[in-house]
């Protein structure tokens, strides 16, 4: 009599079919609420660890500029010294020592003229997967961050919004950009007054779209003009600058018109972003000052 | 296999935090290759669809975490990728250049082809390559590029990514 079951089982299979099992309810659990925020567990560990990465290459890359630095320093000490050594190598302190205290004062400036309570957080990574855009910030719960929590950035002049909290970790926390595909702002535009909703296009190049704005605004809206967060449902203060309208699409048999919105901000140059706390209430509500600055 | 599986999660630790804090940063790069795929793809390939499966649910995970991609994604198509690429071990011989690039480009296709049907299955949270979209074959060059360089690589060290057993 043959004892054999008629079904061969495969190891190699049976693993396969366990790991996808156990990836299949991870992705069911990821976007609901489950007991257990597996997500919450692994960002924090892998995100410190993401940090520190950032610290030593940033330490490297500081090590090489200053060494690089000081060879320069070397070679205008020998001029200087030639010609008025102590003079001019004050002035050079003095100048480097300004140009600091320029920064810092620039830095302090943003954080007083928003007044929102705010927290100045540096981008330590980007999303690794090319489909995906977060973004790591190296603030989290300790430093009082929540998920949803809006961020602005200032580059030059200007202000505007940048993206939301999406995920938060002991110590650093992952920003959703208005350039992802997922993210919704509703806007409107600050001069014409209508409204829309900000949808990013998955890349930072690629410019947004402004959606769901009334046909009957084509004519009041032009090229160059500057749309800003509407306030609606409370997501994000009123009156931040997003960007500016590049583009008018409107089909006649749409009833609404799509705006190519490019951003305020520039992302290949963000560094360093403040998160708005919109729970603690100022002043003049959660509303952000008219915005002074110029156009595209 | 565990030794296959250890030294294969710690350099895919490596790559994935040398992606997100250093490469991803380079903002002049258009796209980022998928070191981690090709790691996986290769692994699997000298060892065995077990290995593979493993190395690849290992090292999707990892990667799951330093994403704001829904965690269990890169796990489900690292795990398929590993595994299919496990199946092809000792089909063909491994040469310096045509064979990796070409696995590369594979593999890279596959991924595309999985987000497509778990974006189908799970919904609009997870995102699908589009097949006239810059970033499929940006990326897939990018891989198919990169994988003779990281074969190389990894064929340095043969004792730390070989299965002595050749598990299949």
């Amino acid at each position: 009599m043959n004892s054999r079951l008629p079904v061969k089982f495969r190891p190699d299979f049976i693993l396969l079919g366990l790991y996808l099992l156990f990836s299949g309810i991870l992705l069911a659990f990821s976007s609901g609420g489950f007991v257990v925020n597996f997500r919450n567990i692994g960002f924090s560990i892998m995100s410190g660890a993401q940090r520190g990465v950032y610290s030593v290459s940033s330490f490297f890359s500081g090590s090489v500029a200053a060494v690089r630095e000081l060879g320069e320093l070397k070679e205008k000490y020998r001029e200087l010294t030639v010609r008025l050594e102590d003079y001019e190598l004050l002035q050079r302190s003095n100048a480097d020592i300004r140009v600091e205290n320029e920064h810092l004062k620039t830095l302090l400036g943003f954080t007083e003229t928003i007044s929102i309570k705010n927290i100045p957080a540096e981008i330590v990574g980007r999303d690794p997967n090319n489909l995906y855009s977060g973004i790591t910030l190296n603030r989290g719960v300790h430093q009082g961050i929540r998920r949803n929590m809006p961020v602005i950035a200032f580059q030059g002049s200007n202000t505007g919004l940048v993206g939301k909290i999406v995920q938060v970790g002991r110590n650093t926390s992952l920003m959703m950009p208005l350039y992802d595909y997922q993210c919704f702002v509703s806007a409107r535009l600050e001069t014409s007054r209508y409204d829309g909703l900000v949808n990013g296009q998955g890349n930072s190049d690629s410019p947004m779209v402004m959606k769901y704005v009334k046909k009957r605004a084509r004519d009041d809206i032009k090229i160059g003009d500057k749309v800003i967060t509407s306030g609606d449902n409370y997501n994000y203060p009123k009156n931040i600058p997003i960007g500016f309208v590049s583009r008018i699409r409107g089909l006649d048999y749409e009833t609404s018109l799509e705006l190519d919105i490019e951003p305020v901000i520039d992302y290949s140059r963000l560094e360093n972003v403040f998160i708005l706390d919109m729970t603690v209430p100022t002043e003049g509500g959660n509303e952000m000052p008219e915005s002074t600055e110029g156009g595209m | 296999m565990a030794r296959t599986v250890l030294w294969t999660s710690i350099i895919v630790l490596f790559l994935s935090l040398f992606e997100s804090a250093v490469l991803a940063n380079l903002t002049f790069l258009p796209v980022l290759p998928d070191l981690v795929l090709l790691v996986v793809v290769y692994v699997s390939f000298i060892n065995s669809s077990t290995a593979g499966s493993t190395t690849g649910f290992i090292s999707g995970l990892l990667l799951d975490f330093l994403s704001a991609a829904p965690v269990g994604l890169n796990a489900f198509t690292k795990t398929v990728t590993g595994f299919i690429a496990g199946r092809f071990s000792g089909s063909f011989n491994l040469d310096r250049l045509l064979i990796p690039a070409l696995m590369g480009f594979a593999a890279t296709m596959l991924k595309a082809l999985l987000t497509v049907l778990l974006s189908f299955f799970f919904g609009p949270e997870i995102l699908k390559y589009r097949l006239l979209g810059s970033a499929l074959w940006l990326e897939t060059a990018a891989n198919t590029l990169c994988a003779p360089v990281v074969f190389s690589l990894m064929s340095f060290f043969p004792t730390l990514f070989t299965n002595r057993k050749g598990l299949r």
